[in-house]
């Protein structure tokens, strides 16, 4: 071969090398690099020869790179070390060198490999070792399982010495607590070449036990064969007791929750998991699958469809702004019985985020259909009620109206007798005293039409306690009239209240004929109502001549069916509606005790404090 | 001699309705809204008919005709719906009435007053 075509192939090599190739001259400049120099490190070949090499080059490694050039001027024809050098992008690549002095010329000849990467996984390993040696209780065996290596964590926690420890298997520290198949499945696993994890159940050399999370990895050599196993393990026996004191809690918890029929459940922001707890199944009437928890859709879905917005909104309300809610619905369980529940729910934070909504969930279907049904019988009673009340009423107040009906009648008779004869002044005089008598019965029917209507939904309206006391003397003074009783009434004028007319002046009737009745076999009759006032309230009391209420039958006065009243004379509701009446409206009732003579005291609450409060 | 009759009545209107109707030569009328003078009226003046309302203002009806003595011709009146009529009544006249009715139940009386003189 000629010597310029070997030459020819010398630097076909130089300029193909994936490795760095350079002659450095003694002065400490680059004389020649291939182009895998520019390629690797970014700069042109004019910049890396017109600077010093040491410019290049990692401040803290500047001293070991003089260093190494030191040593081959004094002798060392070859050398190899590592140092960085700064990329034109100012980041550092590692580099290998290899090089010799030529000692003629004083130039140096050396070759350069970018490590950057292998140094990184080096510096990775060596750093994944040091934490599982420091954090982990470590351990190596051979391919028997006979343990070749542990660390300090493994003899601290286990009780036993390096020495102890090595040369024998992981026998040493069985517990017994594990069944012998549990071991053939974690050793035919990891001979497989697979890592098996779990906890195990471990004996220390004191006897005492001890669990750890382990993870067991097998160890391939280049030819894919194990030659060792690592054990990595972390000490969960705190965990375990303290889960297992948990375990406990929450069985005990289940248990009173069941017993008093309160599921809990919580809900996942984020994905809509719902949590529910094994009584929220059995109230719902869910069956529970294990390992599939329901999704908020499918929850909303067990509410009846009148319900399913209500629910929807109150959680949405939750996880938007956090307001808690409680509500009474009703669930269709996927038998299809409806069912009342109570459930309540609220936002739970985490740093501030909601990540959870959770509540309680109650069974109320029998308190709730009692309820209902109470109603229905107490909106009867009321009926019923007001209808006796009106019976009682309608014999009188017929009295009422024959009367006028009487001086109609007569008048007008006294003008066809006189037809002729009357003068005009006697005519009108006449007619006045029939439109007059007219206007008697007309007052007292619209007192009895309104006293008789049932409808249901009436508006509270601002109504004057003096009109409607005035009404509902109206109604009971024939009565009042008939029983010979004296009634008298101070009023305030003003003393607007907010209320349903009908039925505060119902209240009144109750209260004015319940006095009527009471006064029957008293030689005294007299009624006194009396309107006061405080900052807060209009007092109304209703006083008759009757001896004061004795206290043991005060509470009970007011109960349903309680009367003193003859069989047939009274349905003994009249009292229980007054209150229910009353309650509905804020106000309150009771016996004034410091009075001598029975007396009903009615504190209703004035229009401007009730508005203030709303 | 007119015949002598006697309404008590607390309703003022239906007093002064009665006088005016039923005054004439052949009835001498005097009506009370209050019961006692009309009671201490019919004891002192036996009349021939007594009209008296049930609903008075201290007394009712019954007890008023009980405490009149006279072996007049008693008429309860009244507007209630339920009242039953007491032995010490002859008669029952219910309100509203008809003046018209009134009258011709004061001649019929009188005919029938005038049968045991003749």
């Amino acid at each position: 071969m000629p010597i310029e075509a070997e030459q020819n192939i010398y630097e076909k090599f130089f300029n193909l090398s994936i490795d760095m190739l350079c002659v450095a001259n003694t002065t400490g400049y680059f004389q020649t690099i291939n182009p895998s120099f520019t390629q690797v490190l970014g700069y042109s070949e004019e910049e890396l020869l017109s600077a010093p090499i040491l410019d290049f080059i990692h401040p803290d490694d500047v001293d070991k790179t003089a260093q190494e050039f030191a040593k081959l001027n004094s002798g060392h024809d070859s050398l190899f070390f590592e140092n960085r050098y700064r990329h034109k992008n100012n980041h550092y690549l590692t580099f290998a060198w290899n090089g010799y002095i030529e000692g003629d010329s004083g130039l140096i000849y050396a070759v350069a490999r970018d490590i950057t990467e292998q140094v990184k996984v080096r510096n990775k390993l060596q750093y994944l070792q040091r934490a599982l040696a420091q954090e982990t209780i470590y351990a190596e065996t051979d391919i028997s399982g006979v343990i070749t290596k542990v660390n300090d964590n493994f003899c601290e926690i286990s009780g036993y010495s390096k020495a102890e420890l090595i040369g024998n298997t992981h026998k040493l520290i069985n517990s017994d607590h594990h069944p012998t198949s549990f071991f053939s499945e974690i050793w035919r696993k990891i001979s497989s070449g697979k890592i098996w994890s779990g906890a195990i159940k471990n004996r220390k050399k004191n006897g005492d036990y001890y669990f750890v999370q382990s993870i067991l990895v097998p160890i391939f050599d280049n030819n894919e064969k194990i030659t060792n196993y690592i054990a990595i393990r972390q000490d969960i026996t705190d965990k375990v007791n303290s889960e297992h004191d948990r375990l406990k809690a929450l069985e005990i918890l289940s248990e009173t929750s069941s017993a008093a029929k309160v599921g809990g459940w919580e809900m996942d922001v984020a994905s809509g998991a719902l949590t529910w707890t094994n009584e929220t199944f059995r109230i719902l009437d869910v069956e529970q699958v294990d390992g599939l928890s329901p999704m908020l859709p499918e929850g909303l879905q067990l509410f009846i469809a009148e319900d399913q917005p209500i629910i929807e909104k109150a959680i949405h309300r939750a996880i938007e702004f956090g307001e808690s809610y409680g509500l009474e619905l009703q669930a269709r369980t996927p038998k299809g019985d409806i069912k009342w529940i109570y459930t309540n729910g609220k936002a739970n934070y985490i740093d501030g985020k909601i990540e959870t909504i959770s509540g309680t969930i109650q069974d109320i279907h029998q308190r709730k259909i009692t309820e209902i049904k109470y109603n229905q019988e107490r909106q009867k009673s009321i009926m019923n009620a007001k209808f006796a009340a009106l019976g009682e009423l309608s014999a009188s107040v017929a009295h009422e109206i024959n009367n006028p009906l009487g001086v109609i009648s007569g008048y007008a008779e006294l003008l066809q007798l006189t037809n002729t004869t009357a003068s005009p002044e006697d005519i009108l005089a006449k007619s006045a005293i029939i439109l007059r008598s007219c206007d008697r019965i007309t007052h007292i029917v619209k007192s009895l039409k309104k006293f008789s209507r049932s409808d249901e939904a009436i508006q509270h309206t601002t109504c004057s306690l003096k009109n409607l006391i005035s009404e509902a003397i109206v109604l009971t003074r024939p009565k009042l009239k008939l029983c010979m009783i004296e009634l008298q009434c101070e009023y305030i004028e003003e003393s607007n209240i907010l209320c349903n007319e009908i039925e505060i002046e119902q209240v009144i009737v109750n209260l004015i004929n319940n006095a009527i009745d009471a006064l029957s076999e008293l030689s005294e009759k007299w009624i006194d109502i009396l309107v006061t006032e405080t900052t807060q309230d209009y007092i109304v009391s209703i006083t008759d001549a009757g001896f004061t209420i004795p206290l043991d039958k005060q509470l009970s006065i007011f109960e349903p069916f309680f009367t003193t009243k003859n069989t047939g004379e009274g349905t003994g509701l009249g009292l229980s509606i007054v209150k229910g009446i009353l309650d509905n409206h804020g106000a309150k009732i009771a016996i004034d005790n410091n009075n001598k003579n029975t007396s009903f005291v009615i504190h209703f609450p004035k229009l401007n404090n009730k508005v203030n409060q709303d | 001699m007119p015949i002598k009759v006697v309404y008590i009545d607390d309703e003022e209107m239906l007093c002064q309705m009665f006088k005016e109707y039923l005054h004439s030569d052949e009835i001498n009328l005097a009506v009370f809204t209050d019961e006692e003078p009309g009671i201490e009226y019919c004891n002192n003046n036996n009349p021939d008919l007594i009209f008296i309302d049930y609903r008075l203002k201290k007394q009712n009806g019954v007890e008023v005709a009980k405490a009149i003595a006279s072996d007049s011709i008693k008429i309860l009146i009244t507007g209630e719906l339920d009242v039953t009529m007491d032995a010490c009544f002859d008669h029952k006249i219910e309100k509203p009435y008809r003046l018209a009715d009134i009258k011709n139940f004061i001649i019929e009386a009188v005919k029938m007053k005038a049968l045991p003189n003749q």
